[in-house]
């Protein structure tokens, strides 16, 4: 995504510069990778995860159809977020196109959506469960629940 | 399932999180002409913050679409202990080493 970024940012910008510069991209690279796989292999197992049976070989490769369909859901929003943000946010917010603020802000706001990203990252629906927090999910079969 | 789930406590993830936040800050703010950045007004932060913020909403979303249930493994039946462990011994590349431990080449 952040090369789709900077590749297309940099062949339709006037100054024929990325929007990203190199030490923002290897500030960038950083939370990706380093911090966002630090931060999310800290995770603490939970119970829930022996609901998830090992799946085959065969067919479903180690990600998953749920996990692709995370990945493009966020690159395809970010991609739209950042593209409407390179071309349309100057004149909506009165800032000079390409200019120090504008690409600041842009800077700013995708690396915003890593951070934000990284919460969603946390968890992987399996699309049989369900998704938001239902605090009464296992009720009906939470016996210590009832006998209470 | 939650994506906020434990999320307090997880002392790492937020501690990184917050460790991103600020040097995220210092960078914009302070960062000047090395990371080619201008300090943001206040509106600014909050609408940069309020886009990423989006992200949540949209994996939500996201969530909702279907996606097929990936195949069981396998059962595997449990390896039969007489039979499995000589052919280990015999087929290992070690096999060498397991006769010299056995003081198989004997000298003298």
């Amino acid at each position: 995504m952040a090369v789709l970024l900077a590749f297309i940012g940099s062949l339709t910008s006037g100054t024929g510069e990325s929007p990203l510069k190199p030490v923002q991209l290897l500030w960038v690279n950083l939370i990706m990778d380093t911090m966002a796989a630090l931060a999310l292999a800290t995770e603490e197992p939970t119970p829930d995860l022996l609901n998830r049976p090992p799946h085959g070989r065969d067919g479903s490769g180690l990600i998953t159809p749920t996990m692709w369909k995370s990945v493009f859901g966020q690159a395809i929003f970010q991609l739209i977020v950042n593209f409407t943000l390179l071309y349309k946010f100057p004149a909506m917010w009165g800032v000079e196109q390409d200019g120090v603020k504008h690409l600041t802000f842009f800077f700013n706001t995708f690396v915003m959506c890593q951070l934000f990203n990284e919460i969603n990252a946390r968890k992987i629906n399996n699309g049989q469960r369900p998704l938001v927090p239902l605090p009464f999910e296992s009720i009906s079969t939470n016996l210590p629940f009832q006998q209470k | 399932m939650n994506v906020f789930a434990g999320f307090f406590k997880n002392t790492t993830f937020i501690g990184i999180m917050v460790f991103t936040l600020v040097m995220q800050y210092v960078i914009v703010q302070f960062g000047g002409e090395f990371t080619s950045t201008t300090p943001l007004t206040q509106s600014e932060w909050l609408l940069s913050i309020g886009i990423g913020a989006l992200s949540l909403p949209v994996a939500v979303i996201v969530k909702l679409i279907p996606t097929p249930a990936v195949t069981p493994a396998p059962v595997k039946k449990e390896c039969v202990f007489p039979i499995r462990v000589p052919f280990l011994l015999l087929s290992s590349p070690f096999f060498p080493l397991f006769l010299f431990c056995a003081g198989f080449p004997r000298d003298r």
